[in-house]
């Protein structure tokens, strides 16, 4: 195979839809511009939102854009723990909807410096194998605790009632590689949905849907490490 | 962002619809929309022209015009806004109505409003209503003290950047440039002279450090008391800028309030105060959200 063309180069805001994984996006705009192609920081299948892909020559400015902060909207629902943290797994436990006092509490714990065990199904790598492969083949293993900071946590909505919430929709500001499903399992509950609106000072707001991509919508890769602060 | 005024002018599609007035498209409202948007279905907003205040007989100072607040729509990521009609006919509609040939027939699945969102005939109807009727309902409680009322009042004493907190980005008066008395173009400044639509707030007089279309503008909301003028007039001299802007409709972010409209005892006295609002308009700072 020939190495892959360095142009078109730049970066695009693509918003992700339901359903394919983050490396079938990527796959997808490869298909239209030939160019060697990446994405600075995966979004879960289910996940909706702000993909930043990297076309041609701009794949080499990965490293500047995988550490910026991110923001997400969730809903979780408190009515149920699932084996996953995200609607794909099955349901492991049944639960009381929450009152609003209790809820304050446990979210609380959550803002500032945390430390929360990794989840399950995920790509990192348990004595060299993926933990999502070991947890597909039923194998429990004691998962590592990652370290990460919630700059903001709110409540914007709520199903049910203050003294019986069902589920709550989260706005929250986190540093890179917090795993929010992780969050979502601290509150006693899984992930319904997961949609990242910004990556550092980049908003969803600015992206096109993957169908709606064009090469003339990449950002300039000077302009991007400009906007994140790096050095060009 | 397709904009609809009857609910079968929508495309058919699963629905999480966002409903609510929005005047100001504020905080407030856009968390309203974002708890829509989280909902992994085709994000929808349902909102009603012209404010329900106006029609029930208690009309406030609007924060925005219709066509202002579909815009802000699109830029929260809206895909349909369905704007309904708010007349003696949607009045007289039942609460359980309402819901089945606005909201179902259009797909809402997921409806989030304001947690005191009352709708239908007698303004009967609530979110438990909609809970009831099989609606996944998110309820939205109030941030802080961001409502579009507390925003009216902060603009009329003058205070931009409070109101700039609350609405998450800087106020702004909107209008369509027309031809004014032409005298700031004899005194050196020439102006877009804003003819603002009726029913829309304009905050307190006075003279105010803005931009617009990419310019910083020096802006006057006033009355030329030096000329013994007495109707309200906006206008923006904008810096750095050469070109006709008449019929053009215009959007003027309000940044800093620089000073009290005066009424000065001769021109050299008026361009001395105006060379000076120009230089601080030159170093203001956008209030940030």
């Amino acid at each position: 195979m020939p190495p892959r063309a360095l142009e078109p180069a730049g970066v695009a805001l693509v918003d992700k839809p339901s359903g394919p994984s983050s490396f079938a996006i990527v796959a997808q705009i490869r298909r239209m511009t030939g160019a060697r192609t990446g994405h600075a920081g995966t979004l879960d299948p289910f996940a909706t939102g702000l993909l930043l892909v990297l076309s041609g020559r701009a794949t080499k400015i990965a490293p500047c854009l995988v550490g910026l902060d991110k923001r997400y909207l969730t809903d979780v629902d408190l009515t149920a723990r699932t084996s996953t943290g995200d609607p794909e797994g099955k349901v492991v436990e049944r639960l009381e909807p929450l009152d609003g006092a209790e809820l304050d509490r446990r979210l609380a714990g959550l803002r500032g410096e945390i430390e929360l065990p990794v989840p399950a199904t995920s790509a990192v790598k348990i004595g060299g194998e993926r933990a999502y492969r070991l947890a597909r083949r039923g194998v429990e293993v004691e998962m590592p605790l990652r370290r990460s900071t919630v700059h903001t946590l709110d409540v914007i909505a709520y199903t049910g009632s203050p003294g019986a919430i069902e589920a709550v929709t989260l706005d929250l500001r986190v540093s890179s590689g917090t795993y929010v499903r992780a969050i979502a399992e601290a509150l006693g509950g899984h992930c319904r949905t997961l949609r990242r609106t910004e990556v550092g000072p980049f908003s969803v707001a600015d992206a096109v849907t993957p169908d709606a991509f064009e090469p003339r919508l990449l950002l300039a890769e000077a302009d991007v490490l400009a906007r994140v602060g790096a050095p060009a | 962002m397709n904009v609809a005024r009857r609910p079968e002018e929508l495309a058919p599609a699963r629905r999480a619809v966002a409903i609510g007035t929005f005047d100001g498209v504020h905080r407030g409202h856009l968390r309203v929309i974002e708890a829509a948007a989280a909902a992994h279905l085709r994000p929808t907003v349902v909102t009603f022209d012209p404010h329900p205040r106006v029609v029930l007989g208690a009309p406030v100072e609007l924060l925005s015009t219709l066509e202002r607040r579909l815009e802000l729509f699109g830029e929260a990521g809206v895909e349909d806004v369905l704007v309904l009609r708010f007349d003696e006919a949607l009045l007289a509609l039942a609460a359980e109505a309402f819901a089945e040939t606005v909201l179902r027939a259009i797909g809402a699945e997921v409806v989030s409003a304001g947690e005191t969102f009352r709708f239908g005939h007698g303004r009967a109807g609530d979110l438990a209503l909609l809970e009831r009727l099989g609606f996944d309902v998110r309820r939205v409680p109030l941030v802080g003290n961001v409502s579009s009322s507390h925003i009216r009042k902060l603009l009329l004493a003058g205070d931009v950047v409070h109101a700039a907190g609350l609405l998450g980005r800087p106020p702004e008066v909107e209008g369509t440039v027309v031809h004014g008395d032409h005298r700031g173009r004899l005194l050196g400044f020439p102006t877009a002279n804003l003819a603002t639509p009726p029913g829309l707030l304009a905050p307190q007089l006075g003279v105010y450090a803005g931009a617009t279309i990419g310019h910083r503008t020096a802006i006057s909301i006033g009355t030329n008391p030096t000329y013994g003028g007495v109707e309200r007039r906006v206008e923006g001299h904008l810096l750095d800028f050469d070109g006709d802007l008449y019929g053009q409709r215009m959007v003027f972010e309000l940044w800093e309030r620089l000073r009290d409209e005066a009424a000065f005892g001769s021109e050299a006295e008026l361009i001395e105060a105006i060379d000076h609002d120009v230089a601080r308009t030159r170093v203001a700072v956008r209030p940030s959200s």
